[in-house]
């Protein structure tokens, strides 16, 4: 159902087997990526894309949402939300999974052309940082 | 030797009664993620408004919600003073929808920004608040958490207490609604 690709994120505690674990059964392929050149180089053989950072997991009430909009979803992005507590800015607005084909820009983690794409956010639960807990 | 008359009147009359129920079966199957998603709707806003779940939510089933932490009385009195606990300018509540999701429909937040002036800090300073995510303000009231120098927020949950208010009895309400309609179909 979902190529996921784990980024390494520089922090010093980090969990990339807790990043994965959270995408519970939906999970197709890994690629453990180290840039996000390395998105669009992939080939990805599932509809959709996921992209973890390696300190980053999925909470229970966001995995346990997961399907229901993989499946019906009309979107090319699914947004979460991230919590994070040692900045000032607490909650992120962060573009996670994306549909095959989509591009995504060299330097951030943002779709190339995102003005022509469909964009869908899940409220079910939280990306949580794993290197802040 | 026995001999078997075939009434074919009757029989088209069971094989046309057979057709209605069917496609009422096909209407139904189409219809019922709509009335279930206005009837959740309307249950949502209900609770919303009238802060059902304040007091706390334990279903039959099992699954318990605590009762609403009770605001910082400052703040509660800033917040009465243009809305009640869920409430402050209404932008929550005005996007909260029922829309087409896939091949049925589903109830949700309309993630986009508000109009800003939110910050009770800024109330007479002239700084009203920058203008935030309905999204953001609906998933920390629903789940809470530790958000370091933005403070520490107790859930208050509403979403999930109301669906499984719904699953319990909104739900089997409108599934028996539909299978009174399938059984009136045959005729």
């Amino acid at each position: 159902m979902l190529t996921l690709f784990v980024l390494k994120s520089g922090k010093a505690k980090i969990d990339p087997q807790a990043a994965v674990k959270s995408f519970g059964d939906v999970v197709f392929e890994i690629i453990y990526a180290l840039t996000l050149d390395d998105l669009n180089e992939f080939e990805v053989h599932a509809p959709w894309f996921g992209v973890i950072h390696d300190n980053e997991k999925l909470d229970a009430y966001l995995q346990a949402a997961l399907r229901m909009f993989l499946t019906w979803s009309d979107a090319d992005v699914l947004v979460m939300y991230k919590k994070a507590s040692d900045v000032k800015i607490a909650v992120h607005r962060c573009p996670r999974i994306f549909r095959k084909g989509v591009k995504i820009r060299p330097d951030c983690l943002l779709p190339v052309d995102e003005s022509n794409l469909k964009f869908d956010t899940i409220l079910n639960g939280w990306i949580d940082d794993i290197s802040q807990v | 030797m026995i001999s078997v008359k075939f009434d074919t009147f009757d029989f088209n009359k069971i094989r046309f009664a057979l057709e209605k129920v069917k496609s009422m079966a096909m209407l139904q199957k189409k219809d019922l993620p709509y009335y279930c998603a206005v009837e959740f709707h309307f249950l949502l806003l209900n609770n919303l408004n009238r802060e059902t779940f304040a007091g706390g939510y334990s279903s039959a089933g099992g699954e318990g919600f605590p009762a609403y932490a009770p605001y910082h009385p400052r703040y509660a009195a800033w917040k009465r003073s243009s809305g009640d606990f869920w409430k402050l300018g209404g932008d929550l509540v005005r996007n909260i929808v029922k829309r087409k999701f896939g091949q049925g429909w589903a109830v949700g937040v309309n993630d986009v920004k508000d109009a800003g002036g939110k910050s009770w800090y800024g109330m007479g300073l002239g700084v009203l608040g920058k203008a935030k995510s309905i999204g953001m303000y609906a998933i920390v009231n629903e789940f809470g958490g530790d958000f370091g120098q933005a403070g520490r927020h107790k859930g208050r949950p509403l979403f999930r207490p109301t669906r499984v208010q719904f699953q319990l009895d909104g739900w089997l309400k409108e599934g028996d609604k539909v299978i009174t309609k399938i059984a009136n179909s045959w005729s």
